[in-house]
């Protein structure tokens, strides 16, 4: 081997290197980080209700699971943490007809997704879920194997969709107990939809985009009532609330997530400072 | 020290290949950049050895929103500001056709009675049965529960009537801002989203052509029938626009009024104002 060849050689060798280290640091940099078990506060009083206040209890859990602060609606934490995980969720939405979006316009379309004009409606894996519990909600808990019969009937569906339906039901129920022994959900209480799984994603990532300054604020206030608003009109209480957000981990039998769960989850019903504490004192104000 | 010998082959093949791809690259963007300038410009592009009357002539004209939005002379078969590589891409990339058996399939799918949003079309021809028997436009109040009623009737899940309520929501935003802007008269309405995939059938059957993958006999029955089913279903050039435009930013504008709206707009403006546009000079072809 000349020594020319040798250079060239080590030079092909060294870039490889590089590429490889610069591919391995990007990877280590966007993995997940672990969820934080501890919630964070930006003060030590009390939250008073406001127009938020509804939208912070929404979001909740997903504000705990990342670190950030659950106690006001303007993020503490370092912009380019936030920056990573909003293009990591609007990642799906960066290509378009109208070829690469930018990626102020693919958050907001990532938001826009989970509080906008479809907020109302339950997408993906869920829908078989939702779809059980609604029929739950439609004829009470304790009609709720006729009220499936009943649709099943009328839709014409085969028996196997049938007995699948009851079996998501009997899942539902199991979890659900599971929920209560845990102390999220009170006694005799029940999810009413799972909405508030994505609206809770949403609500974290619009705060995250007003902070970062890729939505526009009025925008974001406005998702941010909305979320508010209909967690208001859907969920009861603010054990259903978070109930909600936590039972496709249950039924998926996830088992960190559901460790996470019971250590991370108990403590926002209780501390005075958490918006959940707030939203439970306005469901029973605002509906008295 | 010798340079080794394989060094001498490789090397200039690699050249080559760098150079041909900067080359093609090139030839593609400059061929492209004609339906570019043309887009940019917004205006009604005319090819003058092409017809700009007649039975066909009117059916490419079903196609015009596309047309323009690509920089297409309306009255061309085949796609003359296009080069066949954006083409390609295009399909590809963005429809998942690459053959002629999927060209062929996505072809006869535009061109069926049902749009890819079944959701869309309940809610729509609901309205459309409750208008004619009312003779008047139903308030969103009466197509909701005319909605619900026909869907629970026919089983629909509990889901997808949410589903079917946003629409209504949707669609009946859409048509005030269409009505605002003059997209709609004050008192009209869309009756159904099929424009959207004739409009695209039009000029899907245009860049088959283009990439030969389908005849120009072939081209040409699949233009045809996309008038055909216009003109028996739509009322005039203005009428088939509102449906085009209801049909694209349902699928993609997200309700942000923006840069998808604009897409639907400007076209319209431009071809409702534009004395070269075949919305002008064609009179509406009554079903022959």
């Amino acid at each position: 081997m000349t020594p020319r060849l040798a250079v060239l050689l080590a030079a092909v060798a060294l870039i490889l290197l590089a590429a490889a280290l610069r591919e391995g640091y990007q990877r280590w940099r966007s993995r997940p980080a672990p969820p934080a078990e501890i919630a964070r506060y930006a003060g030590d009083a009390p939250l008073p209700v406001t127009a938020y206040t509804c939208a912070l209890a929404v979001g909740a859990l997903s504000t705990l699971r990342a670190g950030e602060v659950l106690d006001a609606v303007g993020c503490r934490r370092p912009r380019a943490r936030i920056k990573r995980e909003l293009r990591a969720a609007a990642e799906p939405y960066r290509r378009s007809v109208l070829g690469e979006e930018d990626i102020a316009t693919a958050v907001g379309r990532c938001v826009n997704d989970l509080l906008g004009p479809g907020a109302e409606t339950v997408g993906g894996q869920l829908q078989g879920i939702e779809e059980v519990i609604r029929h739950r909600v439609r004829g009470g808990p304790e009609l709720w194997h006729l009220a499936i019969d009943e649709w099943a009937g009328r839709a014409t569906l085969p028996e196997e969709t049938v007995a699948g339906l009851h079996d998501t039901a009997e899942q539902v129920e199991r979890a659900e107990e599971q929920l209560r022994r845990t102390g999220i959900l009170g006694a005799g209480e029940v999810v009413p939809t799972l909405l508030a799984y994505h609206w809770g994603h949403g609500v974290h990532l619009a705060r995250g985009a007003i902070k970062a300054g890729w939505l526009d604020r009025t925008r974001g206030f406005n998702y941010l009532r909305r979320a508010g608003e209909l967690a208001h009109r859907r969920y009861p209480s603010a054990r259903t609330l978070l109930a909600a957000q936590l039972l496709p981990a249950y039924l998926s039998g996830d088992a960190e997530a559901i460790r996470w769960a019971e250590v991370a989850a108990p403590p926002l019903l209780t501390d005075p400072r958490s918006p959940l504490v707030a939203y439970a004192a306005h469901q029973v104000t605002g509906n008295s | 020290m010798e340079i080794p010998t394989f060094v001498y082959f490789v090397a200039p093949i690699v050249l080559l290949a760098f150079v041909a791809q900067i080359v093609f690259r090139m030839r593609s963007a400059a061929r492209s950049a004609r339906g570019m300038a043309r887009s940019l410009r917004n205006v009604v592009a005319v090819d003058q050895h092409e017809p700009t009357t007649g039975e066909f002539a009117a059916a490419l004209a079903v196609g015009a929103h596309m047309s323009l939005n690509h920089g297409v002379s309306w009255n061309v078969l085949k796609d003359d500001a296009n080069s066949r590589t954006k083409i390609y891409e295009n399909l590809k990339n963005q429809w998942g056709v690459s053959n002629r058996g999927e060209l062929r399939e996505c072809l006869e799918g535009l061109l069926d009675n049902e749009t890819g949003d079944s959701v869309a079309d309940f809610v729509l021809d609901v309205r459309v049965q409750l208008a004619g028997r009312r003779r008047t436009l139903p308030d969103p109040h009466a197509w909701r529960q005319e909605v619900a009623a026909g869907a629970r009737a026919q089983g629909v899940p509990e889901t997808v009537l949410d589903d079917m309520t946003a629409t209504i929501e949707r669609v009946v935003r859409y048509e005030e801002r269409f009505r605002a802007d003059g997209l709609l008269p004050a008192d009209g309405f869309v009756k159904s989203l099929l424009a959207y995939d004739w409009g695209r059938a039009v000029n899907m059957a245009r860049w088959g052509l283009k990439l030969r993958l389908i005849g120009e006999q072939q081209a040409r029955e699949y233009i045809q029938r996309a008038g055909k089913q216009a003109f028996g279903r739509y009322t005039s050039w203005a009428d088939l626009s509102a449906g085009y435009s209801l049909g694209r930013v349902l699928r993609f504008d997200n309700d942000e009024f923006d840069v998808w709206y604009a897409t639907v707009l400007e076209p319209h403006q431009i071809l409702l104002t534009d004395p070269a546009s075949p919305w002008l000079t064609l009179g509406w072809p009554t079903q022959r």
